[in-house]
């Protein structure tokens, strides 16, 4: 098993989105919700937008989005690594079903000029 | 008089074709919306076809637009149409002021989340439940129509989206506010609710939507 280590402020998590949290071109505030008491992610010391998307059970209907550690700590959001046997990278995100985080996470990534979050590949995109 | 909020178009050399049913009366006007809300409502004349009672204009702009009727004036009776109606189920409906069409539109859009199924996302995503689709709905209606007795004040529109574990996400967004309304699947459990001007001000809480907590929303009233 991998050693659970601290994730610094200026690392960045990657977020897996389904083609379904898209409508008219526009992303659901569903998209970011909690499986259990908290949001998957990993992280991008041992993750690249590419390998995120694979773990996808059908990764062409998947994006992906990267969300800066230090800008979640500043909505007062707990960020942990939890690595598994199989994702070294594997990390949480807990408090995010609250609806002023998730309206938040919702508009700064349409901020297209917020580099905090961002999408990575894009769900449409094709390979 | 029940007028259709379903307007079909036809590209022509000059603008839009649009059509829709209006009951086969003798319409002379009638006053449409476009769905992105740009441009504001107003009366427009028409012609109709008598043959298939359907209401005929063509509305020459360049975007592509997608347009909902908001009233009909009747040149028979003199009256303007009043009201328009959604379909919830095979056996519910709701009623609204004909001024309150983009309400309804939004309404009619939100119909794909009934269409969803458990894991739609492949991630064991819960789908919504008619019931609760139904309760967000019942409480937009019942506050816009509350707020267009009370003010004269058409609010704006909602998205309504599927949202976490079955419930339904309500989002109103304006260059002066955002707004998020969360109703859980467990009726027993209250709605929650985040909205800001992007400023200062800023308001949360929870609320019943079962009751009249009509008021806990005068912030959707604007800011201005």
């Amino acid at each position: 098993m991998w050693p659970i280590e601290e994730i610094p402020n200026r690392d960045t998590l990657y977020y897996r989105i389904h083609q379904s949290y898209l409508i008219r071109g526009e992303l659901k505030p569903g998209a970011f919700r909690e499986i259990g008491d908290s949001m998957s992610t990993d992280w991008s010391k041992y993750s690249t937008p590419s390998d995120s998307r694979s773990r996808a059970k059908k990764p062409e209907q998947n994006g992906i989005i990267s969300l800066k550690v230090g800008s979640l700590r500043q909505l007062k959001l707990t960020v942990v690594h939890a690595p598994s046997e199989d994702n070294k990278s594997h990390s949480l995100v807990k408090g995010v079903d609250e609806v002023e985080i998730r309206l938040k996470l919702l508009y700064k990534l349409r901020d297209t000029a917020d580099d905090h979050i961002q999408w990575e590949i894009h769900p449409m995109a094709t390979n | 008089m029940v007028v259709s909020t379903v307007v079909s178009r036809d590209v022509q050399p000059n603008g839009y074709r649009l059509s829709g049913k209006a009951n086969g009366i003798n319409p002379s006007h009638i006053s449409m919306r476009r769905n992105d809300t740009l441009l504001s409502s107003g009366w427009h004349p028409f012609n109709y076809s008598v043959d298939h009672k359907n209401l005929i204009t063509t509305y020459g702009i360049i975007a592509d637009p997608s347009f909902v009727i908001n009233g009909i004036n009747d040149l028979s009776s003199g009256h303007q149409s009043t009201h328009v109606v959604v379909k919830l189920d095979s056996l519910q409906q709701v009623e609204l002021p004909a001024e309150l069409g983009e309400i309804a539109q939004a309404i009619e859009e939100s119909k794909y989340i009934l269409e969803l199924t458990d894991n739609f996302d492949e991630e064991d995503a819960k789908a919504c439940e008619f019931a609760t689709w139904e309760r967000a709905v019942q409480f937009l209606v019942e506050y816009s129509k509350w707020v267009f007795k009370s003010f004269h004040y058409v609010i704006d529109r909602p998205q309504i989206y599927d949202g976490p574990h079955g419930s339904i996400d309500m989002l109103w967004g304006t260059d002066r506010y955002r707004w998020l309304i969360n109703f859980p699947e467990d009726r027993t459990q209250p709605a929650s609710f985040y909205g800001d001007d992007f400023k200062l001000d800023q308001i949360k809480g929870t609320f019943n939507p079962s009751i009249d907590s009509r008021r806990v929303f005068m912030f959707l009233l604007g800011t201005n």
